[in-house]
């Protein structure tokens, strides 16, 4: 009988705990699998990966090259879908099968960063950050502005607000394609190798950019990276080696 | 920043590309309205030569000799009081003048060889005013002039290959042998007052034209075999039509058009001609925009990845290419337009000789007739058509998978 009430307080204190840890998590991986096949041959880029992101949290996937973090963030970024197991936003699960559907929840959930800054080249900065607003029906054309300009003065480059990018340096670029991620107001920002093409210091200005908008915006980020410079700045570090999370 | 904004930005990316894309499309644009513009050109001068030379742009004629097909003497039939009739059309808004003819058929004879012809009895002031540039002089005198200056002889102007036939020249004498309207036999001499060249061939070889008066001495009667309506505009001619209808319930009223067989042909074979050459210019600004726009999606395939990755909708993406592609399309049209606007006023002044069309006897200048639908119907053809090329290419981009798209190089 004592064993019996000793179980059910601990059960007790266990459901206390899942409960405040689910109102918590933002995101929530679960068994997944995905392996690209090319003709013949198969290579499996993610083994039955478990992951479990709290909001507000600023976050490290760090591994070597090849070890399938750009294809988890693609993954949780619902730009690829997986083949086996499932993510959930916020406690709802993400319709996989339902491009439309996917392509909504990222338009208002998810901002991206790209290594490779990916700004379209024949849009001014403030024309790049604007632009995931552009078909949001929630944002008015004047807070859309409001939001771009107030963004990219965030990140340090109101001066720069009608330059093209090519008129840009590699770390300011970053950091507009930082501001466009940011504008929507994402609950996760998924950045890829966001540092990789940059030099020490804009390295470590992009990172600090990053972390203080986190702790301004409240948004949970999730950065892929192997590069040693930043790797302390971050609140946990989820270390992947041949499609798995390292324990 | 708007879709058509960033459509015409990205238009310029690859300008020589972009350049030639719009070249293609100008020149299709000035092939397609210059066409056009000879055609209607043909068209009009047809038309005109049809009406002026033959039909009228109105005939009225007393229906009894249609109805009575087994009647051996139409003229029985013709029209009477023609003062009056003539005085009621000539009161109408839209009419410029009518004008009294007698046809008649027959055998003319210079006295050593005879040649069958067909001939007309009209009032030469008017007939002659009316279908002088269509049907030109081209020796001695026209048969109101001659009337006038020797009232006492009667004349005849005849057909150019005829009176090569017969060899006879202005200034001389032929024998003309017709039937009356009651079947009798009648003959009579006339003096050659000129030669026509009439554009039609069949003509050429057997028409020969006479006066009101001495037609009807010649057939014994004071009616005519129609009333030929002239109208101020050839465009006024289903109204007038109407009108006289309305007015002249118990006659035959029939438009140039419903008689003008020879007009229908050619305007048929030239639209399919021309149909036919359209379709291969557009088919052209067809592959060359959808060339164009594969190529810049080809290039493009990650920056389409990054558009839908940060939300851009997928059919967004598709309408950015299809304006790019009616962009290029508009621009070449434009282009197209003011060349054809160029090329007119010069081909309009310098007048190339053009060859006799088949069934003709001589050629005309070659001049563009500018159409004012054409210019908005074309172009804006043209522009439909490298939209619906982009079709394709636009379609495979907003269909790209993301990732894939992003990893693309």
């Amino acid at each position: 009988m004592y064993n019996d009430e000793v179980d059910f307080s601990k059960s007790l204190i266990a459901d206390s705990y899942l409960i405040f840890s689910t109102m918590n998590t933002l995101l929530q991986v679960q068994d997944l699998t995905k392996t690209y096949h090319d003709g013949v041959t198969e290579f499996v880029a993610l083994r039955h990966i478990e992951l479990s992101l709290q909001a507000g949290t600023f976050s490290a996937l760090s591994g070597p090259s090849g070890c399938g973090k750009t294809t988890l963030l693609n993954i949780i970024g619902c730009i690829e879908v997986p083949d086996e197991g499932s993510i959930s936003f916020e406690g709802q699960k993400v319709p996989f099968e339902k491009m439309t559907v996917l392509d909504k929840f990222r338009r208002e959930n998810v901002g991206l960063v790209f290594q490779d800054f990916n700004l379209i080249s024949v849009l001014t900065a403030y024309e790049n950050v604007e632009l995931p607003l552009l078909y949001n029906s929630k944002v008015s054309a004047t807070e859309r502005r409001r939001r771009a300009k107030a963004l990219l003065t965030a990140v340090g480059l109101a001066e720069h607000l009608h330059k093209y990018p090519r008129a840009l340096s590699g770390g300011q670029c970053q950091r507009v394609a930082v501001a466009r991620a940011m504008v929507n107001h994402p609950k996760l920002v998924l950045a890829d190798e966001p540092t990789a093409n940059l030099d020490s210091q804009s390295a470590q200005d992009v990172m600090q950019l990053m972390h203080k908008l986190n702790e301004q915006q409240g948004s949970a980020f999730l950065i892929a990276t192997h590069d040693p410079r930043v790797m302390d700045q971050f609140d946990q570090n989820y270390a992947m080696l041949e499609g798995q999370i390292q324990r | 920043m708007t879709l058509f904004r960033f459509a015409f930005r990205n238009m310029w990316r690859n300008k020589r590309r972009s350049v030639l894309s719009t070249a293609t499309v100008a020149f299709g644009t000035l092939a397609v309205l210059v066409a056009a513009g000879f055609m209607e050109y043909s068209f009009y001068g047809l038309q005109e030569t049809t009406i002026r030379t033959d039909l009228g742009h109105i005939q009225i004629e007393n229906p009894a000799p249609l109805q009575k097909a087994s009647g051996e003497h139409p003229l029985m039939y013709g029209l009477e009081n023609v003062p009056t009739l003539k005085k009621q059309i000539n009161d109408m808004p839209t009419v410029r003048y009518s004008m009294a003819r007698l046809e008649l058929q027959g055998i003319i004879s210079n006295g050593e060889q005879s040649e069958i012809f067909v001939g007309r009895g009209v009032e030469a002031d008017k007939e002659e005013a009316f279908a002088s540039s269509f049907a030109p002089l081209i020796a001695g005198k026209g048969l109101y002039q001659a009337s006038l200056e020797e009232p006492q002889e009667p004349h005849i102007v005849l057909a150019e290959n005829l009176a090569a036939k017969l060899e006879v020249k202005p200034g001389d004498w032929v024998t003309i042998l017709t039937t009356t309207v009651y079947g009798g036999l009648n003959g009579m001499d006339f003096k050659v007052a000129g030669l026509v060249r009439h554009f039609t061939p069949e003509y050429n070889e057997r028409f020969v034209m006479f006066t009101l008066p001495v037609t009807q001495d010649l057939l014994q009667t004071d009616k005519i075999s129609r009333l030929i309506v002239v109208l101020r505009e050839t465009s006024q001619t289903d109204i007038s039509i109407a009108q006289i209808r309305t007015q002249f319930p118990n006659l035959t009223v029939i438009p140039w058009y419903e008689k003008a067989t020879f007009y229908h042909s050619v305007v048929n074979l030239y639209w399919t001609i021309f149909g036919f050459l359209g379709s291969i210019i557009i088919i052209v600004v067809i592959l060359t925009s959808f060339n164009t726009l594969m190529m810049t999606v080809m290039e493009r395939i990650p920056e389409v990845g990054t558009l839908m990755a940060v939300g851009i909708p997928r059919v967004k993406v598709m309408w950015g290419f299809l304006l790019e592609g009616g962009l290029i399309g508009l621009f070449g049209a434009i282009i197209g337009v003011i060349a054809t606007l160029l090329v007119a006023v010069v081909v309009n002044l310098i007048q190339i000789p053009m060859p006799p069309p088949p069934g003709g006897t001589f050629g005309y200048p070659f001049k563009l007739h500018l159409v004012g639908e054409y210019f908005i119907v074309i172009p804006l053809l043209i522009t439909f058509a490298c939209m619906l090329a982009t079709y394709i290419p636009a379609r495979y981009a907003s269909r790209l998978n993301i990732s894939w798209a992003l990893r693309h190089r």
